[in-house]
């Protein structure tokens, strides 16, 4: 359901962040399915929660979205939902201008995107800065392989509104591209991946992408590379800005605290303010990989494992159906198969995860964790040998309600707020999607069977295809620890809903 | 300022359990919180990790929920069974629909009543802790480095000690001791269930008497605040890795909001995040990275809403084509002398203060965010009823507030720094 889009490219600064906030320890611990094939009577408590018999078959109610849409003059696709009960807006600007479209340059469009907040005409970087920050306002960037984008977060006070709109539309329209911030930032690309050198999850992950895309536009890294980043020049960021920052290959998503009138005129400054030209062409699907394992020798005190597939783009019709398969190999944070098998009875990982990307053109399918080196080739086999199982066998049907409940019951955060809702705006215009895609993907997915869960993972993806990255050190390898008995509820006999 | 925020209402149980609950009705979700009042802090010595850790074993059973039940029904009603752990507190979130909002509730005083869990689990557990610890820490050499600061700079006080544990203490936990931590700490009066979303607060207090009311209340351990050590002086340390980026990480003991002399101390060191490192236009930002490239990129932190003396920090890496670690250091430092000479603009102050207030109105935009301000303010030692007077005591706090608080912490012997490089360049 979420806007799943390649790693986001950040000046590094991310990893720095993330440390400062880590402070607190998630739990991120599986759930204990209540899998009806090994009922644990002894394990029944007498009692049992009351308010269960409370609950009733309705589904949960979900607010209700009204999408407007329009295109401006100059044919940006513009979707708006109102929302007044907070005094602010968001604004979202999604243009088909990811590293997907660098060509040659790789790196072109990370660098153009990054330098769009580095100066207008008669303000440098700090300025900008300032003329957000003094408004309390939040300008965002970022590219991605498909996508780049450029946020506004304000208060919608027309005080704070109109200034900070005004900016934005120089920023991402006109920007200057001055000399010197080039050279910073590509400074700081270039100190990112002397680093990268020494971080073992980087280079398993791009030699995952380089694998698995050979040729492909996707295959590189988003943020370029040490050799192709130092000769890009002022010129070929003004050609990409004026060619793939354009109206017609804009999406303009807006939520908050507006009038369809004043949406309408947001969005016609800003999509006046755009260089004018056509949408973009997306890139080729890209071609079979060969599958097979590379290991990286690398001293870390873990063994990172990463597998791969090609999966689908963003409009194949069998997306509910693999999600939802996803959703209970691996897709969830708890009670998956994966995390049941390899850290529930096992003990072996943290966490580890699949997910599909779907893309312009066919994304990844990957499953990711870290393991003890010496663990790591039977905990490898283990997790090729649950995926085997799953897509012979399919999920059960009890895995299927269970997952089909969970996700009507989260599906109501997926519009809870302003900033979930202008995310799914931004998905749905640049993925030419319905506007009631997400209501259709709810119900397609209320509906799908077993064999149709089962036969849309065989479809896409099959044990023997599997692109396989291993980064850690060489030892000698162990076999894997019994499996302890799981704790097993009996199926609980919650009502059907 | 237009639409303020719902008042946030408030009960009492008998028992000692403090709910809160702000409205807001946009979504049918509702967002339930319960904060135990316990966490790394309040750890003895050589048993880091306890809270964590137990953590990890609240869902194995209780007189109601079978092993595992309470996460799957959770799974299944929509809600996301996380929980995790701070300095100071232990915290089980859920977003559920608003007309299950019972069965967490009921759940979650199952477990304070009653949850227990075998030796088995336990082990599991704590095997998976320390797979935890190595991904976290041990595989990531910031992390590392950064609890190996936090443990000089806060000297003496627990809060030199990591929420996920040493490994030596993990290895020696047993599960005696972690079913005592919970005998000993999880008790109505020691727990704040901080509320968010579409639901009335007749409707909520119902179902928490219904659940919450008949568990007993017991009488707590004192607890003592965490203090900085008595005397203190400026504290240094080199931390070499592989991986490693060139780096300074600067801290200063200060007050959080629970500690310092006033309001207005407190908010004005709260200021200083966003004058000096955050956003573009930030004083350090601007002439450090932008101007000087001394810095490749930097942060600032200030865990204000602590209930004992707490840090504010500066992460930095530094531009080894512009000089060492330690003249970045010095320059670094050199600024904070100046802010605490001469203060900050006003147009500075200005702009710190229209982010901070901006951010108060953004948080708004999502219930489990609304719901852990009222947490975080009670587990740091306030009362949640007085957050919403915030947005008042910011636009009160003047240059001088900001000045005089940089004069009286950002000092030479309340530093600690942490010079960060990588394993190789030792060798040069």
């Amino acid at each position: 359901m979420s806007d799943r889009s390649a790693p986001r490219y950040t000046l590094f600064g991310l990893a720095l962040i993330a440390a400062v906030v880590g402070a607190a320890l998630l739990l991120a611990r599986p759930a204990q399915s209540d899998n009806a094939s090994k009922p644990a009577p002894a394990a029944r408590p007498a009692n049992s929660l009351q308010s269960l018999a409370e609950l009733d078959g309705k589904a949960p109610s979900r607010r209700q979205l009204n999408i407007q849409h329009w295109n401006t003059a100059e044919g940006a696709r513009v979707l708006f939902v109102e929302a007044r009960e907070l005094p602010m807006f968001d604004l979202r600007l999604t243009f088909a201008a990811g590293s997907s479209q660098d060509g040659a340059t790789q790196g072109l469009a990370t660098l153009t995107n990054a330098m769009l907040n580095e100066g207008v005409a008669g303000k440098d970087v700090t300025a900008i800065a300032e003329g957000f920050e003094g408004l309390g306002a939040d300008f965002g960037n970022g590219a991605y392989r498909d996508m780049a984008v450029a946020s506004l977060r304000s208060l919608s006070a027309t005080d704070k509104r109109e200034p900070a709109l005004k900016l934005f539309t120089e920023v991402v329209g006109q920007p200057t591209f001055p000399e010197d911030a080039l050279k910073r930032i590509k400074n700081q690309l270039l100190a990112g991946f002397e680093y990268e050198k020494q971080n073992p999850g980087k280079i398993g992950g791009k030699a995952l992408f380089a694998n698995l895309y050979g040729n492909h536009p996707y295959a590189h890294p988003s943020d370029g590379t040490a050799q192709s980043i130092p000769g890009i020049t002022l010129q070929q960021l003004r050609d990409f800005h004026g060619k793939a920052y354009t109206a017609g290959n804009a999406v303009i998503a807006l939520v908050g605290d507006l009038s369809r009138s004043e949406a309408e005129a947001i969005a016609a400054q800003v999509s006046a303010g755009l260089p004018k030209g056509p949408a973009l062409a997306k890139p080729a699907q890209p071609a079979e990989p060969k599958p097979g394992i590379t290991h990286i020798d690398f001293p870390t005190k873990q063994t990172h494992l990463m597998l791969a597939e090609l999966g689908i783009d963003r409009t194949d019709p069998d997306w509910p159906a693999l999600s939802l398969g996803n959703q209970i190999l691996g897709g969830g944070a708890f009670g998956t198969r994966l995390m049941s098998e390899v850290r529930e009875k096992r003990g072996l990982t943290y966490g580890v995860y699949s997910a599909f990307s779907p893309m312009q053109v066919r994304g990844p399918f990957m499953i990711n964790l870290q393991t003890r080196a010496e663990l790591s080739e039977a905990t490898l086999k283990l997790v090729q040998d649950i995926l085997t199982d799953y897509l012979k066998t399919g999920p059960s049907q009890q895995e299927l309600d269970d997952a089909k409940r969970e996700l009507a019951g989260s599906f109501p955060l997926s519009n809870a707020s302003n900033s979930s809702i202008v995310g799914q705006l931004g998905a749905i215009g640049f993925y030419n999607l319905p506007l009631t895609w997400i209501e259709d993907f709810m119900q397609q997915s209320q509906a799908l069977t077993v064999e149709q869960v089962k036969a849309a993972m065989n479809k896409h993806l099959a044990a023997d295809k599997l692109v396989i990255v291993t980064v850690g050190p060489k030892v000698a390898q162990q076999p894997l620890p019994a499996p302890t008995d799981k704790n097993t509820a009996q199926p609980l006999g919650v009502p059907e809903h | 300022m237009p639409n303020p925020p719902s008042t946030l209402q408030h009960f009492t149980l008998a028992n000692g359990l403090r709910v809160y609950l702000r409205e807001d009705r946009r979504a049918p979700l509702v967002s339930i919180q319960l904060w135990y009042h316990v966490g790394a802090s309040y750890e003895p010595a050589g048993q880091s990790g306890l809270s964590h850790a137990l953590e990890h074993l609240m869902f194995e059973g209780s007189s109601k929920l079978a092993p595992g039940e309470y996460t799957s029904l959770m799974i299944l009603i929509g809600g996301e069974p996380n929980a995790f752990t701070t300095v100071d507190a232990t915290v089980y979130p859920l977003t559920v629909p608003s007309h299950r909002v019972e069965i967490p509730l009921e759940a979650m005083a199952d477990a304070m009543a009653s949850a227990s869990f075998e030796e088995a689990p336990f082990t599991r557990e704590r095997d998976i802790v320390l797979s935890e610890r190595r991904k976290n820490v041990d595989n990531n050499p910031l992390a590392s480095a950064i609890e190996a600061h936090e443990a000089l700079a806060h000297g003496s006080s627990p809060y030199a000690s990591p929420v996920i544990g040493h490994r030596a203490d993990l290895e020696q936990l047993t599960s005696a001791t972690t079913r005592s931590w919970k005998q000993t700490w999880y008790h109505p009066n020691n727990a704040t269930l901080a509320v968010a979303g579409s639901i009335g607060l007749e409707q909520l207090q119902a179902m928490v008497e219904r659940h919450f009311a008949d568990i007993a209340q017991a009488e707590l351990p004192a607890a003592a605040q965490p203090r900085q050590d008595a005397v203190l002086a400026k504290r240094t340390q080199t931390v070499s890795k592989p991986g490693l980026r060139d780096g300074v990480l600067m801290s200063f003991n200060v007050p959080s909001r629970a500690t310092a002399s006033s309001t207005e101390q407190a908010l004005a060191l709260s200021l200083l995040p966003d004058l000096l490192c955050d956003g573009y236009g930030a004083r350090l930002r601007r002439l450090l990275i932008n101007d000087e490239t001394i810095l490749l990129n930097m942060s600032c932190k200030y865990a204000s809403l602590s209930r004992g003396d707490t840090l504010f920090s500066i992460y930095a890496y530094t531009n080894p084509s512009k000089g060492s670690q330690q003249e970045a250091a010095e320059r670094l430092f050199a600024e904070l002398g100046k802010l605490a000479e001469t203060g900050p603009t006003q147009a500075e102050l200005e702009r710190a203060r229209a982010r901070l207030l901006a951010r108060q109105v953004f948080g708004r935009d999502n219930i489990a965010n609304q719901a852990a301000a009222i947490g975080e303010f009670a587990v740091g030692g306030l009362d949640p009823l007085l957050m919403d007077n915030d947005a008042q005591g910011l636009k009160a706090v003047t240059l001088e507030h900001v000045k005089e608080a940089a004069a009286q912490f950002l000092r030479e012997d309340l530093q600690t720094i942490t010079f960060l490089q990588t394993e190789e360049s030792r060798d040069d």
